[in-house]
């Protein structure tokens, strides 16, 4: 549970708060304490065109708002909020039917700054990346973006997409492999496909 | 088979990041990514799907309590008129109350706890000299419960 920081409400008060009588004003505070940081997720593993992510931020608060009463903080609330915006990704990309390469709109993220180089130089390395991460097949970006990018443990990942620690690892070494060879510039073909033409083995591995 | 190759087969695929590589990534998940205009898409959603209810914005608050304190204002001005004068938490319906008598007959402290109470009302010390007076005996009998 999140301790009260700097006289802000913990997670666990703003969220008896809320149900308490429901206000907008509450769950707005709710959501601008872990909303961006859920967006930001939410864009990333399955990209930010055509309303996509919009979509799933939209599902995703919706199950949040109805399942909260039931929520028992075994978890803290960003992992169980993380778990819930994962689920509604992994459904609409089954609806959509694809779990490949997002599409990728380098505007979604920072403008490129000023005129100092080594932030040009970051900012397009992190586009780089940005870009590679789109283009790995769904159950590579999810563990890669999990654990390298959010800093979840192989246990907590394994919760959240119903695999085990084991498999989450040694996805996880696949998709660095793969990531590094985009980034070198082969394979990002965008199309899903890794070097060896496998596809989407996420949870099957 | 022997002992190095099944450890060979069981270990999990070794890609460690380098330093730079662990700390670019990082470094992307310190980017949030706030819209007021996605937040207020999911607020109107989830209002319109019943979940929400709207918090009234300050200037709305405002007129709220604005608009009570005048319809308080017009009901007390309302029920003053219609009770002499004096608004319907006091009025008290006396009987040709004199000077002398409100003098010898102030209330006593258990009446007042009794007015206060919300019970029966001061009646009692002006119709004690008119014990006939249909509100006489009410009055009476509270007086004699508080004691």
């Amino acid at each position: 549970m999140a301790a009260a920081r700097n006289g802000q409400a913990s997670d666990h008060e703003l969220v008896i708060h809320f149900l308490a009588n429901r206000e907008e004003k509450a769950f707005r505070e709710l959501y601008r304490r872990h909303g961006p940081k859920l967006h930001q997720l939410v864009v990333r593993l399955v990209g930010s065109e055509n309303g996509d992510a919009d979509d799933v931020i939209q599902a995703t608060w919706t199950r949040v708002v109805e399942r909260l009463p039931g929520f028992r903080w075994e978890s803290s609330l960003r992992t169980w909020l993380t778990g819930i915006a994962l689920n509604c990704t992994r459904e609409h990309r089954r609806k959509a039917g694809r779990g490949d390469a997002p599409g990728f709109n380098g505007d979604a993220l920072d403008g490129i700054p000023g005129k100092n180089p080594s932030r040009v130089n970051r900012a397009i390395e992190r586009i780089d990346l940005e870009r590679a991460i789109a283009s790995l097949p769904a159950g590579y970006r999810d563990v890669l973006v999990l654990h390298d990018v959010e800093g979840y443990t192989h246990r907590e990942i394994g919760g959240f997409l119903g695999i085990e620690s084991g498999t989450s690892k040694s996805q996880l070494a696949r998709a660095r492999n793969a990531m590094r060879t985009r980034l070198n510039g082969h394979g990002a073909n965008g199309n899903g496909r890794d070097e060896q033409g496998t596809e989407e083995r996420s949870h099957t591995i | 088979m022997e002992r190095t190759e099944m450890e060979e087969m069981n270990r999990e695929p070794k890609n460690d990041l380098t330093q730079s590589e662990k700390q670019a990534l990082r470094s992307l998940g310190t980017v949030d990514l706030y819209s007021r205009r996605e937040e207020d898409r999911v607020a109107r959603s989830l209002r319109e799907q019943g979940l929400l209810r709207r918090t009234p914005s300050l200037g709305w608050n405002r007129f709220a309590r604005l608009t009570a304190a005048a319809a308080a204002l017009i009901v007390s001005f309302y029920l003053g008129a219609q009770f002499g004068g004096r608004s319907g938490s006091e009025s008290v319906p006396v009987v040709n109350p004199t000077e002398d008598r409100q003098d010898s007959l102030a209330p006593s402290a258990d009446i007042l706890l009794t007015k206060s109470s919300g019970r029966d009302r001061v009646l009692f010390p002006y119709y004690r000299d008119e014990p006939d007076h249909p509100a006489a005996e009410s009055a009476i009998l509270a007086k004699e419960i508080d004691r």
